[in-house]
């Protein structure tokens, strides 16, 4: 009989089983208990996470351990009745071994392929019109398959290692424990049973986060393979022991070889993953600021970028020149930032070959390229650049956000263009052209905007943007645009064509007038938009949240969510953040605020919290604010006031670095979200109500929209100390 | 009888599948005391009772199971094989079953220290705290209630089948995510994570509710009535 002649009779054998049935109902049925465990459905969240995503998570933690155990006790089956002595006779245990596993990842990707396809037509109902066919199975494939598949391939070889049900058993467990643990689970590599994916977008291109997926799943295959090679080695022959057995096989060279490979492998993936940058946990701003000091002998008077990403790779490649004046007449050293993934190349100053050095610095998710220029007044420098873009490493739980695919780009300064840092001539301007896919509409975040100048006999259009200064925030899609008009001033509102049903059904127009009104009411009428009136642009899902910058605002597109923005009794979700970045429009452009170490709670946030509480408050009552804003300050001040580091500040010197950096980060925005709008509540009360809260902040509105803001102004304002609004 | 005992010791500590566990709970361990302890417990100091019981409370499942898993041994499909000849040697089976429980329980100690070294360990090398003498009265209050529970547990349905005990040993894991009310949970990171917030006030007392030492007691004295009552039904069927 050949290997499959054993594997069929394993498979009959198997088959008349009642274990392998319970095992496969069980498995059909795991996906549904998302169903049941999110039944608060989550408005904060898309439809494509609450419905494709979260079946697909708890389907492979459930499989995980029926598969788990099903291949104990299958494997255990022959040797606990001590019926080896007979089928090691008839067959090779090797081959045996083998059979068995194939036949048990075969009733995997049976249990799969029956729920993929008795899913399907649930899920696409529920998700609607943002439903994608290739990423329901891309989804199932890659995140629930895999993990039973692996779990099949471990408590294989664990127990072809021990050769003990009970010990199989246990270490299967602690395998799946150790997986649980804090720090595997915010590694995107190590968690293996639910990968670091954090929510799928509705409306753009989920690939960046689903290649940190594959990437995954290729990393622990090489390990399981190996693994189970390894295993290999410790099939008992000969009624031999462990040591025996693995002395027989070794001999098969090929054996240890390909495992040790598949090792070197995994480390090599694990050491060289391109997906996160090297930057450290530990942001010290104050560091940050001081090593990108501008050269003072050299300015610039233009920047021409020309820009092709390659939507297929999610690649960008690049040419950039740069007219300086060298003001000395000394070699300069000029550095610029950019992104760690990105590489530069061919840089030359007036036609000749320069001295580059990449300094590999990873921080704040840029690195630095020093290049030597000549002692020439004027310099043309010229340079190629690109590569894939790497996110940064503190945002390991939350990738995605900037990507390059073929129906979304998202990319922001130095993943863009190199920033140079040299400082601009009197007349100076800022050119870029970016070739793009025909169907995809490009946008800048800020005052100024893309032009389309050429449509290609490649099916591709250049864009061109014209602006002062080099920070640009650049968005494509398929993106379709509505005007619209808000308390006199005209906003371009750009989303997503797949969400346009959503956002006519949902009246979105009206939501966003509400907002803007409510604003220039009762703080000031809003200057600084462009001529062409002011940006609202929708996000992806990666987004959290969004973000306001001169003259627009962009939001992530779960705050333009159906459940969240029609169920009145859950405002604090969608539509606040929404009505939270449009209030930023007022709060928290250019340099209004300045952060600083000192007074970290002084931010942008801590008014516009404030403003969107009132809002809320006017909109939904006095009792829905209270109990959605306020008890949330009070709860957020009440836990740091308690905390115990921030009671005894010393112990925090006693440290590590990291653990310092763990402790403050999980303190900033506390600070400035829930602390901040506490004390301006405060504030409201000593100064008399809202009435007399709203002249002053109209007032410093006026007054301080082109300057900064600081507390100490705030407080001047309101004719309070520091001490007035020390929380109790 | 001591020599049988020496002989059981060696068996189990010497075990490979003790010594992997040791090692699964020092990592464990450690990487609680770093990740979770060490930011406080529901905001007392990291040296603090609350979030010296938090940390023993997450490791007593660990615990729980691994003894459970000991039970196990002396019950394994071999160990019954034997039972036989044990019967037929002057050393009477009662007293060898005895042993063995004695063994287990030193087996539990050990581990139990390692975990208790451990965090002094910690608690002095990162916080020069020394005060260790504090601590006793919790060890005691969280690990031994599971000590007897499981013990009694283990006894009474070791000696059926061993698949019954690796379903408690999946009941233990799913307590162990539960989260229950402090009067009748079992672990007790309810209590130690949820009472100093209910007491309120900055860095509480340590204080120990009248509902805690219930559950604790009655606990203990399940489990001791489950293992008496295992222990009769074995002497009973000997017979």
């Amino acid at each position: 009989m050949n290997f499959f002649g054993y594997a069929r009779v394993e498979l009959k054998r198997i088959l008349s089983k009642k274990i392998t049935w319970i095992v496969m109902i069980g498995a059909f049925f795991s996906p549904a208990l998302s169903y049941w465990l999110n039944q608060s459905s989550n408005t904060s969240s898309t439809r494509t996470s609450m419905y494709l995503l979260n079946p697909a998570f708890v389907g492979a933690f459930v499989c995980v351990f029926l598969f788990g155990f099903f291949t104990i006790s299958e494997f255990h089956d022959i040797y606990k009745n001590q019926m080896e002595v007979f089928t090691d006779a008839i067959v090779s245990p090797t081959i045996f071994y083998i059979a068995k596993l194939f036949v048990l990842i075969g009733f995997a990707i049976l249990a799969q392929g029956m729920v993929v396809l008795l899913y399907f037509p649930y899920t696409k109902m529920k998700i609607g019109a943002m439903f994608r066919g290739s990423l329901y199975f891309e989804v199932y494939f890659t995140i629930m398959f895999p993990a039973i598949l692996f779990s099949i391939l471990f408590a294989a070889s664990v127990y072809q290692i021990v050769r003990r049900a009970d010990l199989s058993f246990l270490l299967f467990l602690i395998f799946i424990l150790i997986s649980f643990n804090q720090k595997m689970q915010q590694n995107f590599l190590l968690s293996w049973i639910k990968p670091l994916v954090a929510v799928l977008s509705d409306d753009f291109s989920n690939k960046r986060v689903m290649m940190t997926v594959y990437y995954n799943r290729l990393f622990w295959l090489c390990l399981m393979i190996g693994f189970c090679l390894f295993s290999f080695l410790c099939i008992r022959k000969y009624q031999k022991g462990i040591i025996g057995s693995f002395f027989y096989h070794i001999r098969k060279i090929y054996l240890p070889v390909l495992g040790i490979f598949c090792f070197i492998l995994a480390a090599f993936l694990y050491q060289k993953q391109p997906f996160l940058d090297h930057s450290p946990l530990e942001l010290d701003y104050e560091n940050h600021y001081n090593i990108n000091k501008y050269n003072q002998f050299l300015n610039y008077s233009k920047i021409t970028a020309e820009i092709v990403p390659d939507v297929k790779k999610g690649t960008l490649q690049g040419n950039m020149t740069i007219e300086l004046k060298n003001m000395s007449s000394n070699e300069q050293r000029m550095i610029l930032t950019i992104n760690p993934g990105y590489t530069i190349s061919n840089v030359k100053a007036n036609g000749k070959e320069v001295l580059v050095v990449d300094r590999q610095n990873d921080d704040f998710n840029e690195k630095q390229v020093e290049i030597t220029l000549p002692a020439e007044k004027e310099i043309l420098l010229s340079m190629e650049y690109g590569g894939f873009p790497r996110e940064w490493s503190i945002t390991e739980t939350f990738q995605g956000d900037r990507q390059i695919s073929s129906d979304y780009i998202y990319l922001d300064n130095t993943k863009f263009v190199p920033y140079i840092k040299v400082a601009p001539a009197i007349n100076y301007l800022f050119e870029a052209r970016i070739t793009l896919p025909a169907h995809m509409m490009a946008v800048s975040f800020g005052r100024d905007d893309f032009v389309c100048i050429s449509e290609n006999e490649d099916g591709t259009k250049t864009w061109k943007l014209q602006q002062k200064g080099q920070g640009i925030i650049f968005y494509a899609a398929d993106f379709t645009s509505e005007d619209l008009e808000a308390a006199g001033i005209p906003i371009r509102f750009i989303y997503s064509a797949r969400h346009k049903e959503i956002m006519d059904k949902i009246n979105i127009k009206e939501t966003i007038k509400e907002v803007f009104e409510y604003c220039d009411e009762h703080i000031g009428a809003l200057s600084f938009y462009g001529e062409e009136g002011m940006k609202l642009v929708e996000l992806s899902a990666y987004s959290s949240g969004g973000y306001a910058g001169d003259g627009a605002s962009a939001m992530a597109e779960t705050c333009f969510s159906e459940e969240g923005l029609t169920d009145k009794n859950r405002g604090a979700s969608g539509s606040e953040v929404m009505a939270h970045e449009i209030i930023h429009q007022w709060w928290g452009l250019g340099n209004m605020f300045m952060e600083t170490e000192e007074e970290q709670e002084w931010s942008s946030e801590g008014l516009t919290v404030y403003t969107t509480y009132r809002l809320m408050k006017e909109k939904f009552g006095e009792e829905y604010a209270k109990e959605n804003y306020v008890d949330l300050w009070q709860e957020g001040a009440d836990k740091l006031k308690n905390n115990f580091y921030h009671r005894y500040p010393e112990y925090l010197e006693k440290l590590p670095e990291s653990y310092v950096a763990l402790i403050q980060n999980e303190q900033r925005p506390i600070l400035k979200y829930q602390v901040m709008p506490l004390k301006i509540l405060k504030a409201e009360q000593l100064v008399g109500g809202e009435e007399a809260m709203d002249k002053i902040l109209k007032k410093l509105f006026q007054e301080k929209a082109y300057s900064y803001l600081t507390y100490e102004d705030f407080l001047n304002a309101c004719g309070l100390t520091r001490e007035d609004l020390e929380l109790e | 009888m001591s020599e049988i005992l020496k002989y059981e010791l060696k068996r189990l500590l010497f075990h490979k599948v003790y010594l992997i566990l040791c090692a699964v709970i020092v990592c464990y361990s450690w990487g609680l005391l770093t990740r979770d302890v060490i930011l406080g417990i529901s905001n007392t100091a990291p040296f603090s009772e609350w979030s010296f019981g938090y940390y023993l409370a997450k490791i007593s499942p660990i615990l729980s199971i691994m003894l459970l898993f000991f039970v196990t041994f002396f019950y394994s499909k071999q160990e019954k094989e034997i039972k036989g000849i044990l019967l037929a040697t002057p050393t009477s089976y009662e007293k060898i079953v005895t042993i063995r429980y004695v063994v287990i329980a030193i087996g539990f100690l050990i581990q139990s220290g390692i975990v208790a070294l451990l965090s002094f360990i910690f608690l002095n090398r990162f916080f020069g705290y020394t005060r260790i003498a504090n601590f006793i009265g919790i060890i005691i209050t969280v690990l031994l209630p599971t000590f007897f529970l499981f013990m009694g547990i283990g006894r009474m349905m070791g000696g059926k089948k061993n698949i019954v005990i690796y379903g408690i040993i999946m009941m233990v894991l799913i307590l162990a995510f539960l989260s229950l009310p402090y009067q009748v949970e079992l672990f007790g990171e309810s209590f130690f994570k949820g009472y100093p917030l209910e007491i309120g006030g900055i860095e509480p007392e340590f204080y120990v509710p009248m509902g805690y030492w219930i559950n604790r007691i009655c606990y203990s004295v399940i489990g001791i009535g489950l293992f008496f009552l295992a222990r009769r039904k074995e002497v009973r069927s000997q017979f």
